[in-house]
């Protein structure tokens, strides 16, 4: 059942021009020039209950501005869009006691107070029952490892743990619905690890419905079963990360360390990216031939030391999914 | 209405209080400074004058008015206007709005936490302060009480219109300026700086249209015993009057303030 319809939605900014010269700063006192811009183009979608869905998009896609609407942050200017049978922006007091939302740059925990006290005031706000709230407290903060610094305040925490008390703050009162805007933006990799876990575990658990802008290929891997690209404003690819990876994730990168010199070889649908003395770096068309037959070609005919494949970045796929 | 959230926010009131505790209890040593001030002042005008009695004021009056006028602020005083400010320049804004409670309701339950903790730690030793060296009198039991409820509604005239004020930075996005402009025109306007009877009696009328003498003159009129009580109840009936009025416009303010947001970007 869907939890989420957003049918058209349009939504523009106006930004205001200012000019770095004096005189043009005085004339500003009179008449301001503004430029429109177009955030979302009149975007459709809808989100089934328990999907995590990626939201992925190069920067100023409008990604962030469709999470703000539906999450009764921002008026669209046309369009339509429910969540759980309300308006988020016209029913917002009521609505937002639904939902869970973290917005990474910025913090939704009191900065000069300890985690503990935003913590506390939510179980106030939200009407929290005490015996689930501390079940809820104890099991998140132990899942998360931040017992330790529940104590001091917001703005002495590191990013990582900052990150942690902002996803117990948005789901300490179990919404079906969760908004993540980069949730993992500038941690490193154990504390994102520790963070997909979590929120792939709620989702197994009370089917918590999640969707997730990210810029980090291996956040949507982990965790999205579907996957929504955006660029300018409209929607390019809405459906699951299998179809994109089969038809766009062609190419995977292969690094190989050698313990002799590499000798020439020829592979099909092998390229040659970086040579060094021990070390280089081949791109493989899967489309042309199969990884795993590279790589056997690699083990029989080099010394092999060492060898890694990846996929290419995210920006890599998007421009492709563009050109098209 | 969303009692236990209201209550929720005031404790956090009270603990954003604690910590900067240190910038509130420097308030409650330089008020005495002020009073100090006023009282050599006054001294000087009234042996100058030789008047036993300055429009209607003794000088034991004149100074349990300055008194007062302090007690009533630490009740009344908020910077809502300046959070409003901050808030919206930094993006702090969602904070308040993705939580189940009025947008009003985030913020004034806020300063009632933070003003209870000023009620305690400024308030009542201001109170004991002027009892003991400025010959501050107790009132009347009925204009105790009265004072009382004519301080808490100039509370919510004072949050209300600096909470107005604050709304503009939705427009306006920098409002320091007006904050500052703000500040003056309350305290000249509400009685802070002279008793509003020290004024020509045409200007006291219009004062009397203004809703700024109900955010500290009129209290203190009524501890100081200088009004009867048929003038009491309709001073604290008006009170009332300004606070629907106010409330009405905040309502509607806020509901294009709250569109606005979303076409400036953020």
């Amino acid at each position: 059942m869907p939890i989420i319809h957003v049918k058209r939605l349009k939504k523009s900014f106006k930004s205001y021009n200012r000019e770095q010269w004096l005189f043009e700063a005085l004339k500003s006192l009179f008449s301001i020039k503004f430029t429109i811009n177009e955030a979302l183009k009149g975007i459709s979608f809808e989100v089934k209950e328990g999907e995590i869905l990626g939201l992925i998009g190069p920067n100023g896609a409008g990604k962030s501005t469709a999470i703000k609407i539906l999450s009764g942050l921002l008026w669209p200017d046309s369009g339509e869009a429910t969540a759980m049978g309300m308006i988020p922006w016209q029913n917002r007091v009521k609505y937002v006691a639904n939902i869970g939302a973290v917005f990474g740059q910025k913090t939704q925990m009191m900065w000069d107070l300890p985690p503990i006290d935003s913590f506390y005031m939510d179980k106030d706000l939200y009407s929290i029952p005490e015996p689930e709230f501390t079940q809820r407290f104890r099991k998140m903060t132990q899942m998360l490892e931040v017992e330790e610094v529940m104590k001091s305040p917001v703005r002495e925490l590191s990013l990582g743990e900052r990150m942690r008390c902002e996803i117990i703050n948005a789901l300490l009162h179990n919404p079906p619905l969760v908004f993540l805007d980069e949730p993992t933006i500038g941690l490193d990799v154990i504390a994102k690890d520790k963070l997909r876990d979590f929120i792939f575990d709620v989702n197994k658990k009370h089917k918590t419905t999640f969707i997730i802008t990210t810029h980090d290929m291996q956040d949507i891997e982990k965790l999205c079963s579907r996957i929504i690209i955006i660029n300018h404003g409209t929607i390019i690819y809405d459906g699951p990360l299998e179809d994109i990876k089969k038809k766009y994730l062609t190419d995977k990168h292969i690094e190989v360390k050698l313990s002799s010199k590499p000798k020439r070889f020829a592979f099909k649908g092998c390229k040659v990216l970086e040579k060094q003395e021990y070390q280089m770096k081949l791109e493989q068309d899967t489309t042309k031939k199969p990884i795993q037959q590279l790589i056997n070609y690699l083990l029989q005919n080099f010394e092999v030391a060492d060898i890694t494949v990846t996929n290419p970045p995210i920006e890599e796929i998007i421009k492709k999914i563009y050109r098209e | 209405m969303n009692l236990r959230g209201d209550w929720g926010l005031a404790k956090i009131g009270i603990k954003v209080w604690g910590a900067y505790r240190f910038e509130f209890l420097i308030a409650l040593l330089t008020t005495p400074l002020s009073l100090i001030i006023y009282y050599y002042l006054w001294k000087s005008i009234y042996s100058y004058m030789v008047a036993e009695i300055i429009k209607g004021f003794t000088f034991e009056s004149m100074i349990s008015y300055y008194v007062l006028s302090m007690i009533v602020g630490f009740f009344t005083w908020t910077e809502v206007d300046k959070w409003l400010e901050q808030d919206l320049i930094h993006g702090y804004m969602i904070k308040g709005l993705l939580k189940p409670v009025s947008f009003l309701s985030w913020y004034i339950s806020l300063e009632i936490g933070m003003n209870i903790m000023n009620i305690l730690t400024q308030m009542i030793p201001v109170f004991i302060i002027g009892f003991l060296f400025f010959g501050l009198k107790t009132a009347s039991p009925f204009n105790s009480i009265a004072f009382a409820a004519s301080v808490f509604f100039s509370f919510f005239i004072y949050f209300g219109l600096t909470y107005l004020l604050g709304l503009s930075a939705f427009w306006l996005k920098r409002i320091s300026g007006i904050r500052r402009m703000r500040r003056a025109v309350f305290g000249f306007f509400a009685g802070s700086f002279l008793p509003l009877t020290l004024f020509p009696l045409w200007a006291q009328n219009i004062f009397h249209y203004l809703p700024f003498e109900y955010m500290k003159f009129v209290p203190i009129t009524i501890y100081l015993e200088l009004i009867t009580k048929q003038e009491i109840i309709k001073a604290l009936s008006i009170q009332i009057a300004w606070i629907i009025v106010i409330y009405t416009i905040i309502h509607l303010v806020w509901k294009q303030a709250y569109k606005r947001y979303s076409s400036v970007g953020l």
